[in-house]
C-alpha cells in the first residue's frame, strides 16, 4: 500500500481538523528544538568569542610560557630563544585597565616586542591596515599607545590625542600613536584592546625587567612535544608551557558547567515535549479507533496503519522542528547578551559580537527533533496493531486499557526505579576518585528515576484513584463520582496526561530546588566571607579576577590613615596551575579573616588557620580542591612559585565557592614572599563602631580617589549585586521550566480534550437523562483537576528527590559536601498549586465544549 | 616613503654619486646597476645633515632634523650611524648598522627614553614595520646585486637627463614585487622609481637637485609618496661631506647611545 | 466459491469456553445472495466475520475460491479482506473526514492506486448507486440510507469475490430499508455474491438462499424454492 496516499487524503484531513491540538502537542518539540539550537549557538558563540580572542592574540605562537601573575624576568627570552627549535620567542605583557572618561570601558592592554612580534602576530595584511603616522615616535615615547580604530571611533579619540587609563599604576596619561584595523589582535575582547610596546608597557604597569608571558613559534618540521620539554627542561620549574588551545580547554572547562545546567534543562524541555507527541498521538490512537478499524476491515495491514501513523509524526514534527531551528536562532540572539554578560560576571570578559553557528549542528538538532518525535509515538502507533478490524463493527465507547497496563510496562518501570535507586546508592558509596563520580551518573539516576515514574503513572493513577474514591468523592457529589469513575475507564489516556504534568512539575520542583539549595549556601557563604563594612578596589568590587586592575600593596598604609577606618584588610588572587590544571589562589591576612569572619571549615580549626598559615608555607583548600585531587589535612602539595615549586602543608579544608575548579588559600605574606607580587585585588574595610561608614568610604575616596580612580562600595550592597548576579545566570534555567510548566499545561488541555470529543455521544445520553450544563463541566473540570492534583504530587515528591541528585552531581561534586540540601516548601506549595490550577485553567475549554454539545446530534451519529 | 627609515635610507640612496663612464655599446640592466652600486659604495664614506618633512593624508605635518655618518670596511663590509637632533621628542634617537656584506648585516635602534640599545632581528628587516610604510630595507645600504635579476625597458628623460629605465625584480619576494627605475645616465642615480605589488603601483619617488660633491652625484632633494595610505615624505640634504674616514669608535654601541659624540 | 469446513469460534472468559459457533459447514456458491437468520447470540455476525477475513476461526477451514483463511498471518488475511471482500455495516462506517467519493476509492487507495484514477472510477460507481449527486459530499452531509448506498459503493468498488453486509439496514426506515434491499438484489442480479446477516425474516427473503443459524451452529439451510438440506 502506498503511505503517501493515506497521508494525503486521510492525515492530512486530520490535521486540518484538529489545527489546535496539532499545535499544541508540536510546540514542545518545536520549543525543544529551539532550546536546543539556541543553547548550540550560545555556547559556540560564547565560545567561539573565546576562542578567536585567543587565536587572534596567539597569532601563531604554537606555546606559551608563564609563571604566575606577576610575571618572570625578562632574561628568560633568550632562554628559550636559545632553546633549539624554537622559531621566535617573544615577549608578552597583558594587562587590563580601563578608560578613565568616555564610556569607562574595559581595556586590554598588550605590550609586545613591536619590532619583532609580526613574526607571530599579524597586524596587517595590506598597506592601510595600520594608521601609524609617525612609527618612530612610536617608538621613542613611552607614552605611546594604538587603539583599535573601533575604539577610537566609538570613544571619539583621534591620533596624537592624550587619553587616561586606569591601570595597576593608578591613572596614566598615554598618547595615541596610531589606530589598527581589526586584523589579528585588534581583533581581541571585540577590539577593545590597546597595543603597546614591551618597553613602555613596564615601565607603565611596574614591570621594568619582567615579561607575562612568552609566545614561541617553532621552526617548520620541529616535533611539538619535543621542544616543548626542551623549553620545559630550560626554564625553573614552576614555569608553565601551555598551548593556546589549552587556554581555550580551560576557558571550556570554566564554561562546562554552565553549559551543563542549561544543557540539562534543554534535555528535559525535550523530554515534556516528547510525552506530549506520545500523549497526542496516544489520543489520536484512541479517537482514531474506530477509523482504525474500518481500515483494518477493508483491507489495511498492521504495519501500514503503524507507518501512517509514523508518518503523520514525521512530516508534523519535520515541520515543528524545522520551526524550532528558527525559533532557536531568534532565542539565541534574544539570550546572547544575558549569557555574555552572565558568563562575563562569573568567568571572564565575554564579548561576542556575532552568532556562530554551524549548518551541521542545526541539522543535527532538527533530526534529533523529529527522531525524538518518532520515538515517542513508536509506542502508541504500536498500539495500532492491536486494534481488531471487528472493533470496526462492535461500538464501543471507550477503548479497552491496552498499551499502557501491559506486564511489561510494570515491569520496565519497577525496573528503571530500582536501576535508579542502585545507581544512587553506588554512587553515594564509591569514593571521591571513583569514576562513578561523575555528573554522569547522577544524571543518569534523575533520568530513570523519572522515565521509570512515568511507565508508573497508570499504576499510581489507579492507587490515586481508590483514594479519591475512598476518602475525596463521597463529598463532592455526583460530578466528583462521575469524574472519577470517568478516569478510571480510562486510566492509560489519562495516565499520559498525568505524566505529563509529572514531569513537568517534577522538572519544576527539582531545579527550584537544586538552585535554592547552592543559592542558599552560597549566600549562607558570601555572608560569612564578606563581613567588611567597605570593599575597595579600582574597578567594582565584583569585577576583580575577571578584568580587574590590581592596586599596588602599599596602598594599606594611607588607607588605614584615613579617620574611622578600624581595620583593612588586603585580597589579592589569582590564577595557578596545579597538577597542570588552574585552580584558584585566594590570599589574604587570614589571621584578621579569622577574627572577623565566621568562615565555614569543613577539616581544621580556626586556631590552626591562624596559627599555621601567616608567614608559613602552609595553605588550606576547598572541598571541591580536596575531593577532586584527593587531599586531606595533614598532606602537603606542590605549588609552582616564580621561584620553582615549593612544598606547602595542607593544614585545612575550608568551604569556599569562588570557583567550581578547586580553591587554595594561603596568607598574604606568604603569598609575597613566595611569588614577590606585591599587589592587592581589593581592600576590605572595617570601620570603627558607631562611623558612618558612607563618610569613611567618602574619606577614603578623598585621600586616594587622586592618584587612581577607585570604588568603595558598601558592602551590603556588594552582596545584594552578587545575588543579583547569581539570579541572573539562573534566569535562563527559570524561563525554560515555565515553558516546560506552559507545555504540561497544554498536555492537560489536549488530553481533556481528546476525552471530552470522544465522550460527545455518552455526554448527550447523560444531558439526555437530565444532567444539567454545570453539572458536565463540574465533571470535566473536575476530572481535570484530579489529573493535575496526581500529577502534581507525584511530580513534586520525585522533584523533591531529582532536586537532591542534581545538587550532588552537579555542585557538591565540585564543591563539597558541604553544600547542602535546602528545601525551598514553598516551591512544593506552589508546584501543588500550579498543578491543580493549571489543571482546572485545562479543563475551562473542553468543559465548556462539554456543556455546549447538542443532544439531539449527539445522540444521532457518532 | 614617509616613515622615519627615510633618513637612513634616502640617506644612503642619495649619497651617491660617480664618475660618468660613457659606454658606448648598449648596457645591460646588470651593467647599469653595477655603475649605480659602485656610486653608492663610494657613498658611503660621508657625513650628512639632512631634513626631513612627513605629510600625511590628512595634511599633518612632521619635520625632523638628522645628522648621517657612514664608514666603508674590507671588502664589501660598511657601517652607518644615524642621529636624530629634532624634534625634542626624537632628539637622540639613533639607528646603527654593522655590515659584513651587503647581504649580512646588523641593526641597532637607540631610544634614549628607554636607555636601551634594541637590535632589530635581522629576519624582521625585509618586512615592513607594522604595517606602514617603513620598510628595513630602508635602513641598510645598498644591496646585494646577486639578489637581484635586471631588465632595461627603454631609455627616457627625466628632468632633462637621459635615463636609462630598469625594471629590478627581487629574487625572493620582498614588500614589492619589482621597483621600474628611472638611472640618470653618466650620473647614475636615480631619477624617479616606482615600486609595485604585483600589478599595482603602490609608492613613488623623485630625486632632483643633482650636484656632484667630491666627485660623487649626490640628488640633494629626494619625495616618496605612498599611493595607497596619501603619506608623503620629503628629503633635503643641507650638507654633505665625503671620504670622510671616520674613526671605528663612533660606530659602536656605546656611540649609538651618546648620539654620535 | 466461498466453502466452510466444521469451522468453529471458541472465546475464552476466564475459565470458561464460550462457542460463539461450533462445527459451521458451508459451501456458498458464486452468484448466490446468502442470508444468514438467527436470534441474537446465535453467532450470525461471527459467522460473517470468519466468512470476511475479520476474524479467523479458532477450528476447521475457511476458503475463499480455494484460498484458505485459516492458519495464514494477519498481512496474508488483510490482503484477502483488500481484494476479495467488501463489507456493509450497520452503522456504515464511513470515515467522517472523507467525502463519499473518497469513502468509496479507500480500499483502492488502500491498494496504492493514485486518487485520480480512482476518483472517477467511485464516482461511476456512486452513480450505479443512485448517488451521482452527492459525490462530494461528507457523511454527516447524507441521509442514513445514503449512507449505506456509499457502504456498499465502497464494498463493490474492488470488485470482490463476496459482499458481506451485517444487518445493513438495521438503523434505517423500512422505506429506506427496502431501497437497500433491492439495489443489493440487483447487484446479485448481475452477478455479486452476497452473504448478508439479518434478523428480520422478510429481509431475508431478498436473498436466494436462506441459512438459520442457532446457538452457533446451522439449523436450517433453505433455497429460495423451498428445498432443505
Amino acid at each position: 500500500m502506498n503511505i503517501t496516499n493515506l497521508l494525503r487524503h486521510i492525515s492530512l484531513k486530520h490535521l486540518k481538523l484538529q489545527k489546535a491540538q496539532l499545535f499544541i502537542a508540536l510546540s514542545g518539540i518545536c520549543l525543544g528544538v529551539a532550546a536546543m539550537v539556541a543553547i548550540d549557538i550560545v555556547n559556540r558563540s560564547v565560545l567561539r568569542s573565546f576562542e578567536d580572542s585567543i587565536n587572534h592574540a596567539t597569532g601563531r605562537a604554537v606555546l606559551q610560557v608563564a609563571a604566575g601573575e606577576s610575571g618572570f624576568p625578562e632574561k628568560m627570552l633568550d632562554v628559550v630563544q636559545g632553546v633549539p627549535g624554537v622559531e621566535y620567542a617573544v615577549p608578552v605583557i597583558e594587562t587590563n585597565a580601563k578608560l578613565s572618561g568616555g564610556t569607562e570601558r574595559a581595556v586590554m592592554i598588550l605590550g609586545v616586542d613591536v619590532l619583532q612580534d609580526h613574526q607571530i602576530r599579524d597586524y596587517s595584511i595590506t598597506d592601510e591596515s595600520a594608521d601609524i603616522p609617525d612609527p618612530l615616535l612610536f617608538l621613542a615615547r613611552s607614552d605611546s599607545i594604538l587603539l583599535t580604530r573601533s575604539m577610537a571611533e566609538r570613544e571619539g579619540i583621534k591620533i596624537d590625542q592624550q587619553i587616561q587609563v586606569q591601570t595597576v599604576e593608578g591613572i596614566k596619561t598615554f598618547q595615541v600613536r596610531g589606530l589598527l584595523n581589526p586584523d589579528g589582535p585588534a581583533r581581541v575582547a571585540g577590539g577593545d584592546i590597546a597595543i603597546m610596546d614591551i618597553y613602555a608597557a613596564q615601565m607603565a604597569f611596574g614591570k621594568e625587567g619582567r615579561v607575562d608571558r612568552i609566545d614561541v613559534s617553532l621552526l617548520r618540521g620541529e616535533d611539538f612535544d619535543k621542544v616543548k620539554e626542551r623549553i620545559q627542561g630550560a626554564v625553573p620549574e614552576g614555569y608553565n608551557i601551555d598551548t593556546p588551545a589549552g587556554r581555550t580547554r580551560q576557558v571550556e572547562m570554566m564554561l562546562k558547567r554552565f553549559q551543563n545546567s542549561i544543557g540539562f534543562v534543554s534535555l528535559m524541555v525535550m523530554f515534556v515535549g516528547m510525552y506530549l507527541i506520545y500523549n497526542s498521538v496516544s489520543i489520536s490512537v484512541v479517537h482514531r479507533r474506530k477509523e482504525i478499524g474500518i481500515m483494518r476491515a477493508l483491507g489495511a495491514k498492521r504495519g501500514e496503519i503503524i507507518r501512517l501513523f509514523l508518518g503523520e509524526t514525521l512530516v508534523t514534527s519535520a515541520i515543528a522542528s524545522f520551526i524550532g531551528v528558527g525559533l532557536g536562532l531568534v532565542f539565541a540572539r534574544l539570550s546572547i547578551g544575558v549569557v555574555a554578560q552572565s558568563v562575563t560576571d562569573i568567568y571572564m570578559q565575554a564579548s561576542v559580537t556575532e552568532l556562530a553557528f554551524s549548518w551541521g549542528e542545526l541539522i543535527r538538532d532538527g533530526i534529533i527533533g523529529i527522531i525524538a518525535s518518532l520515538a515517542a509515538a513508536a509506542f502508541p502507533a504500536r498500539s495500532c496493531a492491536r486494534i481488531t478490524p471487528i472493533s470496526a463493527i462492535r461500538s464501543m465507547p471507550y477503548s479497552e486499557d491496552g498499551f499502557l497496563f501491559g506486564t511489561k510496562i510494570k515491569i520496565a518501570s519497577a525496573a528503571l526505579i530500582i536501576l535508579s535507586f542502585t545507581i544512587l546508592i553506588a554512587y553515594k558509596m564509591a569514593g571521591n576518585s571513583s569514576p562513578l563520580r561523575t555528573s554522569g551518573t547522577t544524571f543518569a539516576a534523575a533520568l530513570f528515576l523519572t522515565v521509570g515514574l512515568s511507565l508508573g503513572t497508570p499504576l499510581l493513577l489507579k492507587w490515586f484513584l481508590v483514594f479519591f474514591h475512598r476518602y475525596i468523592s463521597p463529598r463532592l457529589g455526583a460530578p466528583g463520582r462521575l469524574a472519577g469513575l470517568n478516569l478510571q475507564k480510562n486510566v492509560s489516556r489519562n495516565a499520559v496526561a498525568l505524566a505529563a504534568v509529572f514531569f513537568s512539575i517534577s522538572l519544576l520542583v527539582s531545579s527550584v530546588n537544586a538552585m535554592n539549595s547552592t543559592r542558599t549556601s552560597i549566600f549562607e557563604w558570601i555572608d560569612s566571607v564578606i563581613r567588611a563594612d567597605i570593599l575597595i578596589a579600582s574597578g567594582h568590587p565584583l569585577s576583580i579576577g575577571a578584568h580587574g586592575i590590581p592596586m599596588p600593596g602599599e596602598m594599606i598604609k594611607e588607607i588605614e590613615e584615613v579617620p574611622g577606618v578600624l581595620t583593612v584588610e588586603p585580597f589579592r588572587k589569582g590564577y595557578i596551575y596545579y597538577n597542570g590544571r588552574k585552580v584558584m589562589l585566594e590570599t589574604t591576612d587570614i589571621a584578621m579573616r579569622m577574627e572577623y569572619c565566621p568562615g565555614m571549615m569543613a577539616e581544621g580549626t580556626r586556631d590552626d588557620m591562624v596559627n599555621l598559615l601567616p608567614g608559613q608555607d602552609n595553605v588550606v583548600v576547598n572541598e571541591g580542591f580536596a575531593t577532586k585531587y584527593g587531599v586531606r589535612k595533614g598532606d602537603s602539595i606542590v605549588l609552582p612559585t616564580p621561584d620553582g615549586p615549593v612544598r606547602f602543608g595542607v593544614a585545612g579544608i575550608v568551604v569556599s565557592y569562588s570557583s567550581d575548579s578547586g580553591v587554595i588559600w594561603m596568607d598574604i605574606s606568604t603569598y609575597r614572599k613566595r611569588w614577590h607580587d606585591n599587589l592587592v585585588d581589593m581592600y576590605e574595610v572595617r570601620v570603627k563602631p558607631g562611623q558612618d561608614i558612607r563618610k569613611v568610604s567618602g574619606a577614603i575616596l578623598d585621600r586616594m580617589g587622586g592618584e587612581r580612580r577607585l570604588f568603595a562600595l558598601p558592602a551590603l550592597e556588594f552582596r545584594n549585586e552578587i545575588r543579583q548576579i547569581l539570579d541572573r545566570s539562573w534566569a535562563v534555567t527559570y524561563a525554560i521550566n515555565t515553558i516546560v510548566l506552559v507545555i504540561a499545561g497544554f498536555g492537560i488541555v489536549i488530553t481533556m480534550l481528546a476525552s471530552v470529543l470522544e465522550r460527545t455521544r455518552e455526554i448527550g445520553v447523560l444531558r439526555s437523562i437530565g444532567m444539567k450544563r454545570s453539572q458536565v463541566s463540574g465533571v470535566v473540570i473536575t476530572e481535570s483537576v484530579l489529573i493535575g492534583a496526581a500529577g502534581g504530587l507525584l511530580g513534586a515528591a520525585s522533584g523533591l528527590l531529582v532536586g537532591w541528585i542534581e545538587l550532588e552531581g552537579f555542585f557538591r561534586i565540585d564543591f563539597g559536601a558541604s553544600m547542602t540540601y535546602h528545601i525551598d516548601y514553598l516551591s512544593l506549595a506552589w508546584a501543588l498549586l500550579l498543578s491543580a490550577g493549571l489543571s482546572a485553567l485545562a479543563g475551562l475549554y473542553p468543559a465548556h465544549r462539554a456543556s455546549k454539545i447538542n443532544i439531539v446530534e449527539a445522540l444521532r451519529y457518532e | 616613503m614617509n616613515k622615519p627609515g627615510i633618513g637612513t635610507c634616502s640617506v644612503l640612496a642619495l649619497a651617491i654619486s660617480l664618475f660618468s663612464v660613457t659606454c658606448s655599446h648598449a648596457m645591460s640592466g646588470r651593467e647599469v646597476y653595477d655603475k649605480v652600486h659602485e656610486i653608492r659604495q663610494k657613498a658611503l664614506d660621508h657625513k650628512l645633515e639632512a631634513t626631513m618633512v612627513l605629510f600625511d593624508k590628512g595634511g599633518g605635518k612632521r619635520s625632523r632634523t638628522l645628522v648621517g655618518y657612514g664608514k666603508t670596511g674590507e671588502n664589501e663590509s660598511y657601517k652607518v650611524l644615524v642621529v636624530f637632533n629634532t624634534p625634542p621628542d626624537l632628539k637622540d634617537v639613533g639607528f646603527l648598522i654593522h655590515a659584513r656584506s651587503f647581504a649580512e648585516r646588523d641593526l641597532w635602534a637607540y631610544f634614549p627614553e628607554y636607555k636601551r640599545v634594541r637590535r632589530i632581528p635581522t629576519t624582521s628587516q625585509d618586512d615592513s614595520f607594522f604595517g606602514s610604510d617603513l620598510s628595513y630595507d630602508d635602513f641598510g645600504g645598498p644591496s646585494n646585486l646577486d639578489d637581484y635579476s635586471f631588465k632595461i625597458l627603454g631609455e627616457e628623460t627625466v628632468d632633462a637627463k637621459p635615463c636609462y629605465v630598469v625594471e629590478v625584480t627581487p629574487k625572493i619576494r620582498r614588500k614589492y614585487t619589482r621597483y621600474v627605475a628611472w638611472v640618470a645616465k653618466d650620473l647614475w642615480v636615480h631619477m624617479k622609481v616606482q615600486y609595485y605589488q604585483d600589478k599595482e603601483l603602490y609608492r613613488e619617488g623623485y630625486f632632483s637637485d643633482v650636484r656632484i660633491i667630491d666627485g660623487i652625484p649626490t640628488p640633494f632633494k629626494g619625495a616618496m609618496e605612498n599611493r595607497k595610505t596619501g603619506h608623503k615624505t620629503d628629503l633635503a640634504i643641507e650638507n654633505v661631506q665625503y671620504n670622510t674616514r671616520f674613526p671605528d669608535d663612533l660606530f659602536t654601541q656605546r656611540s649609538l647611545e651618546r648620539a654620535g659624540k | 466459491m466461498i466453502e466452510l469446513r466444521n469451522a468453529g469460534k471458541m472465546y475464552r472468559q476466564g475459565a470458561r469456553e464460550i462457542y460463539a459457533l461450533r462445527d459451521v459447514s458451508l459451501v456458498i456458491k458464486k452468484g448466490e445472495f446468502l442470508s444468514i437468520m438467527g436470534p441474537s447470540g446465535s453467532g450470525k455476525s461471527t459467522l460473517l466475520n470468519l466468512i470476511g477475513g475479520l476474524d479467523q476461526p479458532t477450528s476447521g477451514e475457511i476458503f475463499i475460491d480455494s484460498t484458505p483463511l485459516h492458519g495464514i498471518s494477519d498481512n496474508e488475511l488483510t490482503l484477502i479482506r483488500r481484494r476479495n471482500v467488501g463489507f456493509v455495516f450497520q452503522f456504515f462506517n464511513l470515515l467522517p473526514l472523507l467525502t463519499a467519493a473518497e469513502n468509496v476509492g479507500l480500499p483502492l487507495l488502500l491498494d496504492g492506486e493514485s486518487f485520480s484514477l480512482v476518483k472517477p472510477k467511485a464516482e461511476s460507481i456512486l452513480r450505479k448507486v443512485g448517488l451521482g449527486e452527492r459525490i462530494d459530499h461528507r457523511p454527516e452531509q447524507l441521509s442514513g440510507g445514503e449512507m449505506q448506498r456509499v457502504a456498499i459503493a465502497r464494498a463493490i468498488i474492488g470488485n470482490p469475490a463476496v459482499l458481506l453486509a451485517d444487518e445493513p439496514t438495521g438503523n434505517l426506515d423500512s422505506h429506506t430499508s427496502e431501497e437497500i434491499f433491492l439495489l443489493l438484489k440487483s447487484l446479485n442480479e448481475q452477478g455479486q455474491t452476497i452473504v448478508m446477516v439479518t434478523h428480520d425474516p422478510k429481509a431475508a427473503a431478498y436473498g436466494t438462499r436462506i441459512v438459520t443459524l442457532k446457538d452457533g451452529t446451522t439449523s436450517q439451510d433453505i433455497s429460495i424454492g423451498g428445498e432443505e438440506s
